[in-house]
């Protein structure tokens, strides 16, 4: 494996998780040295329970599938939801993706879909915004909420699924966990203060490297459990240059470098984005939301209980070879031999070749495919579709390899459909379907193959995550693309140059 | 949601110490009839199924086995090299394991299945966010300790299997034959919970009043959010 490059690395000694008393929250002159998650966890602090933990005022609560049947179970056993406004509800994990899922709803699980109409006029009375399949805005979670305006700069936002830190892109916290009533019922989390950690990307980014590359990057450079009890900020002039969506597949993946939350910190890329939701602050607020959200970014004197910088020029895109996002190298890489890894890491490196079926000393490149899948929270988005079509525009999929793309929500399908991008996957061999978290777990019976060959667009690789026995490799959205063409793991840009036929 | 009260407990500890275990090794929704979420009973709980949040969760099957993958062969026969069914292990409440134990997609089935399979605590150097979190939730006590502290149980118990450690939220130590005991830090809420066995739901009540200020304030200061 390459040498990574490390420019520069703190560890600090102390934990800097400093309490801010509440009466200096605001209206004073802002304190300095804090950083973006200080800030914002402050800002919600009701109370301090003692050492790091503090009781915090939630502005967003999302539930997935059971939404409607959890809140319709809560008021049955006499409770009152004290502010349904907070609350939204969408169904993503169990709906099929099949385009006749709006007529035969046997293709979805649990009835959710049957669930979330019969719902829909309680949860309008009550006010709580339920997204089922027949709403235009329906799609998952993790699309829906940043591209509705739902999720703000500078919010806290607490929902049962563990990629809940998708929305930290926008700048604000957020994190999946716990049991959800008491969000519902009191408006208020209990939660450990986490450490800060900033990761700065600096470098120039070499063409068709995706901001998913970089995460798997990060992963595969400090370890899957670098982020442990941390808030991690990324940060650098890459970071700046995504944009909002390439910023959210970074999010996406802070769980999985075992992180609090990810996030990044709100800049005009950021009020630009969030200026045309359907739910942005109103106009007459919002000069004075944008003046408060430039207040977020971490004070330049702002201690990081870690922070990293890696020079990403020489980054190529990745892949990942083993059943954790940290088992990953470049495209032109080898796959590593256990005995010439960290000791530690030996026995868990081949169990993982055993399971992917993959010889050391070999490239990654090359390796044959079965099936291929676009979509999920971390990219789905139309950024991500849109470099998907540029790679199988006017070429064919591979005969024998099952390739699938599905727009992160009905917005986004929509946006697609008006730019032909549907024809563009159709006519290669892809299969058009509709949104929903589908083959990424399979929760909705969506499922790879048994022994099958993936290459996912979508963030574990996990023994058994996509199917029994189902092989994952990780990519990003046009690395799968190019494999669905090729039937093997292949350089997009070398496909791209007419070097692949 | 209530818990067992966690005062002072001794029992057998069983050393896992692999890196980086996924929650569903622990309790795999593909791997086990009842969580599968593709042969899916009507109106049956899927892997989701901690977001039924009237209660309980209503998937306590008694026969369920954390680990079940690891310790039965697919025939439903036992898998002798598998350490929790090793005779001075069968009984083991608490298990040593190695760093990021508990990593993966929120799954409080995970939590629930050790509880089931009788373990009351877990000492690892670190867990994955979602598991810490879930198992404070179901009342399965999450325990951090440095790596040099956790390498000196982990030799006392291979020095002799089968031995005790003791986990005290009172005298806040962990204790074993051979190793003396251990300070344990832990934070004041979770000893809390786990000392008067669950009462976040009144402890946040209590700060009903101190939330509707916050709430009217924020409103004040931040009038764009709804």
């Amino acid at each position: 494996m390459k040498r990574r490059t490390f420019l520069k690395s703190t560890l600090g000694a102390g934990v800097s998780c400093g309490f801010v008393p509440l009466q200096s929250v605001w209206g004073q002159q802002a304190q300095r040295g804090r950083t973006l998650y200080d800030k914002i966890w402050a800002d919600h602090e009701v109370a301090h329970l003692g050492g790091i933990t503090s009781v915090l005022h939630v502005d967003r609560v999302l539930l997935a599938d059971r939404g409607p049947r959890a809140i319709q179970a809560l008021l049955d056993s006499g409770n009152v939801i004290k502010n349904p406004e907070l609350v939204w509800t969408v169904t993503d994990h169990a709906v099929s993706t099949s385009p006749e899922r709006y007529t035969n709803l046997d293709l979805s699980l649990n009835n959710v879909v049957e669930t979330f109409r019969n719902a829909k006029p309680m949860l309008d009375e009550m006010g709580i915004r339920s997204f089922g399949i027949d709403d235009p805005n329906h799609g998952i979670q993790h699309v829906v909420g940043p591209e509705t305006g739902l999720t703000q700069p500078g919010m806290l936002m607490v929902a049962g699924d563990s990629h809940t830190c998708t929305h930290g892109a926008l700048g604000c916290v957020s994190w999946g966990g716990e049991y959800d009533n008491h969000h519902l019922l009191t408006g208020t989390v209990i939660r450990e203060k986490a450490r800060n950690m900033r990761v700065n990307l600096e470098g120039k980014l070499q063409s068709w490297v995706r901001p998913k590359d970089l995460i798997l990057h990060i992963i595969g450079t400090l370890g899957a459990d670098s982020g442990n009890r941390c808030a991690v900020e990324y940060a650098g002039s890459v970071v700046r240059s995504l944009n909002v969506e390439e910023r959210m597949t970074m999010c996406n993946l802070a769980i999985e470098m075992g992180a609090a939350t990810g996030m990044v910190a709100p800049d005009d890329t950021t009020f630009e984005y969030v200026s045309t939701r359907q739910y942005r602050p109103s106009a007459q607020y919002w000069d004075q939301a944008v003046a408060y959200w430039r207040t977020l970014p971490s004070d330049d004197d702002a201690r990081f209980f870690r922070d990293e910088t890696l020079d990403i020029s020489n980054l190529e895109p990745q892949v990942t070879w083993g059943v954790s996002p940290e088992h990953v190298i470049g495209i032109s890489d080898r796959i590593p031999a256990p005995d010439n890894g960290p000791y530690e890491k030996r026995e868990a490196w081949q169990r993982a070749l055993d399971y992917t079926k993959l010889v050391p000393g070999n490239t990654i490149a090359d390796t044959p495919i079965d099936e291929v899948f676009i979509g999920s929270c971390a990219e789905s988005r139309i950024t991500d579709l849109r470099l998907a079509a540029a790679v199988v525009r006017g070429r064919k999929v591979a005969p024998n390899v099952l390739a699938w793309a599905i727009p992160g929500s009905l917005p986004v399908k929509r946006q697609a459909e008006a730019e032909g991008l549907d024809r563009i996957f159709k006519e290669a061999g892809f299969d058009w379907r509709e949104p929903g978290c589908s083959k990424c777990y399979g929760s909705n019976g969506d499922l790879v193959a048994p022994g099958k060959r993936s290459v996912s667009n979508s963030n574990r690789n996990y023994i058994g995550r996509q199917g029994i026995d189902a092989i994952t490799h990780l990519t990003s959205t046009p690395m799968a693309a190019a494999a669905a063409i090729a039937g093997r793991i292949v350089d997009v840009r070398k496909l791209m140059a007419g070097e692949i036929v | 949601m209530k818990i067992r009260p966690f005062i002072s407990h001794t029992g057998v500890a069983a050393p896992m110490m692999r890196n980086d275990l996924e929650v569903e090794f622990i309790a795999s929704p593909l791997h086990s009839p009842e969580m599968n979420p593709h042969v899916l009973p009507e109106d049956g709980i899927n892997q989701h199924g901690h977001e039924n949040m009237a209660g309980q969760p209503n998937f306590l099957e008694p026969d369920a086995h954390a680990f079940a993958t690891e310790r039965f062969f697919p025939d439903g026969s036992e898998n002798s090299d598998f350490i929790l069914n090793q005779p001075p292990y069968r009984d083991a409440s608490i298990l040593l394991v190695g760093k990021n134990f508990g990593i993966g997609s929120m799954q409080l089935l995970a939590s629930i299945r050790l509880l089931q399979c009788g373990i009351r605590a877990i000492i690892a150097p670190s867990f994955g966010p979602t598991f810490y979190e879930d198992s404070i939730a179901v009342g399965l006590l999450p325990i951090t300790v440095s790596i040099e502290v956790l390498n000196r149980l982990l030799k006392a118990v291979e020095r002799s299997p089968g031995s005790t450690i003791t986990v005290d939220l009172e005298t806040m130590q962990i204790k074993n034959r051979h190793t003396g005991a251990f300070q344990l830090t832990l934070n004041d809420h979770v000893r809390t919970r786990f000392l008067n066995g669950g009462a976040d739901m009144g402890l946040q009540s209590e700060y009903e009043k101190l939330t509707e200020k916050l709430r009217a304030e924020r409103r004040n200061r931040h009038p764009w959010l709804q």
